[in-house]
């Protein structure tokens, strides 16, 4: 019989955690066979992606349930709206997920406690390359639940002994054919643009720019403008958009309008699916990415690639960066490595870029053949969403002995 | 009930009605505000030991027990034996002294907390500040006595710690017990 997923998603800032939950919620149910029931609280971000994923010529609203992609999704009402019937539903689920260390509903875990059945409860966490995470994924979280109720920490991660990273099955063919035909794509990508003939004729940089607000970017966008050739950057609709106006002395740069500052021609896109975002990805020279979500699919995509991490407060995710940069730069050559840390480090510190991208600029092929070694070696493990149902299977057998 | 991130060391929280002593607590920052404690536990009853991880802010059950005043003695293989104020001998395990091994020597004077639970003893908590001798260290290098250069030194019982350059071999020093940390020379 299918085991009945249950994931929780709350949706802090942007797309990225609702960007990971769907992606692993159809992958459970295309490549796994789950039924997965994804409760999400922004119902009005998750519009705005659904829309994105496959847009409606109709305008319907999302209904507040309904089966998209073989996932069912429902609205997480905050308060929770503590219904009985919706509680024990959720509670004899085989699988609860809770995304990113949000909180289950009181009533929900409530009902959990009556559970009849063996029941696995996820906190699924974020994606971090520090050591400590191959110590923790996968122990269990006692709770005074009940005995049937087994919780549990799932990490993501780019090692063995971690959960890995979420890639769908055809990912990596999808991106060799796209690099196939990366010369027709190229010219498609700049023609759907509204590029001029000698724009798409030149040897042109693509870069594409999805980061968090950073001083750096004004530094970074003056060198772009100085380039000997022409740079194409895109630029998707979100914060990086809003940044980038403001560093152009435009009062704001809205989706299909193009920018033109010496060089450098900026393209700003409406927020697309997430298979036209892989697609940008795999065809840039150059990815500027954020977060989790477009990190992960940046390096699936084997382009060179610059990672800015979600800044806190106390400094702790320059650690985090660090962590990263060990696994990212081994095996690089020590100049490409220099070149890489220093221009990642004076980003993510929104420090003046333009002379990091002096020496950054040049190392680019290098990094290129690197990207690569690096997709191959985070291909060659199993991916994220074949460690959780190996995991929920392996919890089952242990339960049942 | 406190929170994971405030359970210390040598404290005992409740799980499914069972005391588990926490033996070890690290704190790390997952993403966001997120933030992960794995403990390192003990049943007290039935001694099986777990790691287990927790949520910062996940509400644990803990118990408060009752603690005497207590000197080391001697160490009889494998039990360390303390002296109650009433000269009664208090034998305690290695695993329950895993926090503060490294310094219990031959001779020390401290006066420490037996934690007990029921008449069970399950940690010793020395005092915050206690004064160790240094056994070696290499001499110092010339030039800087500012204090800030630090080097290897050991204790007598093998424990190793950064202490200032300037500190030789027979000298006095205070150590923080809850940080691990060197704090100073002292004179005796």
């Amino acid at each position: 019989m299918t085991s009945r997923w249950v994931i929780f998603c709350s949706i802090i800032d942007n797309f990225g955690d609702i960007g990971v939950c769907w992606r692993l919620a159809r992958q459970l149910v295309h490549e796994h066979q789950r039924d997965v029931e994804l409760w999400v609280d922004d119902w009005s971000a998750l519009s705005g992606f659904m829309a994105a994923q496959a847009p409606r010529t109709d305008n319907t609203p999302l209904f507040r349930e309904q089966v998209l992609a073989g996932v069912c999704i429902r609205h997480w009402h905050k308060p929770w709206q503590a219904l009985p019937a919706t509680d024990q539903h959720i509670a004899s689920a085989d699988v609860i997920v809770e995304a990113f260390g949000c909180e289950l509903p009181a009533s929900v875990k409530q009902a959990m406690s009556h559970a009849n059945r063996p029941l696995l409860w996820l906190n699924f966490e974020y994606l971090s390359a520090e050591g400590w995470v191959k110590e923790c994924h996968g122990l269990p979280s006692l709770q005074n639940l009940s005995p049937l109720v087994k919780k549990f920490f799932f990490f993501p991660g780019f090692e063995q002994g971690t959960g890995g990273l979420l890639r769908e099955a055809a990912l990596i063919s999808q991106h060799q054919q796209w690099q196939q035909e990366e010369r027709a794509l190229r010219q498609r990508l700049l023609q759907s643009a509204g590029l001029s003939e000698r724009l798409r004729d030149a040897d042109v940089l693509l870069v594409s720019l999805f980061s968090y607000d950073t001083p750096a970017l004004a530094s970074w966008l003056d060198s772009l403008q100085a380039n000997a050739h022409p740079v194409v950057c895109f630029v998707p609709q979100g914060k990086s958009l809003a940044a980038l106006a403001r560093c152009l002395a435009k009062d704001q740069l809205v989706p299909g309008e193009i920018a033109q500052a010496g060089a450098l021609t900026v393209v700003a896109i409406p927020f697309g699916s997430q298979t036209d975002y892989d697609q940008l990805l795999s065809l840039c020279d150059l990815n500027v990415v954020r977060g989790e979500d477009s990190f992960v699919r940046a390096q699936w995509a084997a382009r060179p690639m610059i990672w800015h991490i979600y800044p806190q407060d106390d400094g702790v995710h320059l650690h985090k960066l660090e962590a990263f940069e060990r696994l990212y730069l081994d095996g690089l050559s020590p100049d490409a490595a220099n070149a890489w840390r220093a221009f990642s480090n004076g980003w993510n510190q929104g420090e003046d870029c333009r002379e990091l991208w002096h020496y950054l600029r040049p190392q680019l092929s290098g990094l290129q053949v690197h990207a690569r070694k690096w997709q191959k070696k985070l291909a060659a493990m199993p991916d994220l969403s074949a460690n959780l149902v190996n995991f929920e299977t392996l919890t089952k057998l242990s339960a049942h002995p | 009930m406190k929170t994971a991130q405030e359970i210390k060391p040598g404290q005992v929280i409740m799980i499914d009605g069972s005391p588990w002593k926490v033996q070890k607590n690290e704190f790390n920052r997952a993403g966001r505000s997120s933030a992960i404690n794995k403990m390192k536990l003990k049943n007290i009853l039935n001694g099986m030991q777990t790691e287990t991880t927790f949520k910062c802010d996940d509400k644990l059950e803990y118990i408060v027990l009752e603690q005497k005043e207590v000197t080391y003695s001697y160490f009889a293989d494998p039990m360390y034996v303390f002296v109650d104020t009433d000269y009664e001998q208090i034998e305690i395990e290695k695993d329950d002294l895993e926090n503060v091994l490294m310094y219990i020597e031959d001779g020390m004077e401290d006066v420490c907390q037996a934690v007990f639970y029921g008449t069970k003893v399950i940690s010793v908590d020395l005092p915050k500040n206690i004064v160790r001798q240094i056994a070696y260290t290499e001499p110092a290098a010339r030039g800087d006595t500012s204090g800030k250069v630090t080097k290897i030194a050991r204790l007598a019982n093998g424990h190793e710690l950064q202490v200032s350059s300037f500190c030789e071999i027979g000298d006095y020093i205070e150590i923080d017990t809850l940080t691990g940390e060197y704090k100073s020379r002292v004179k005796r």
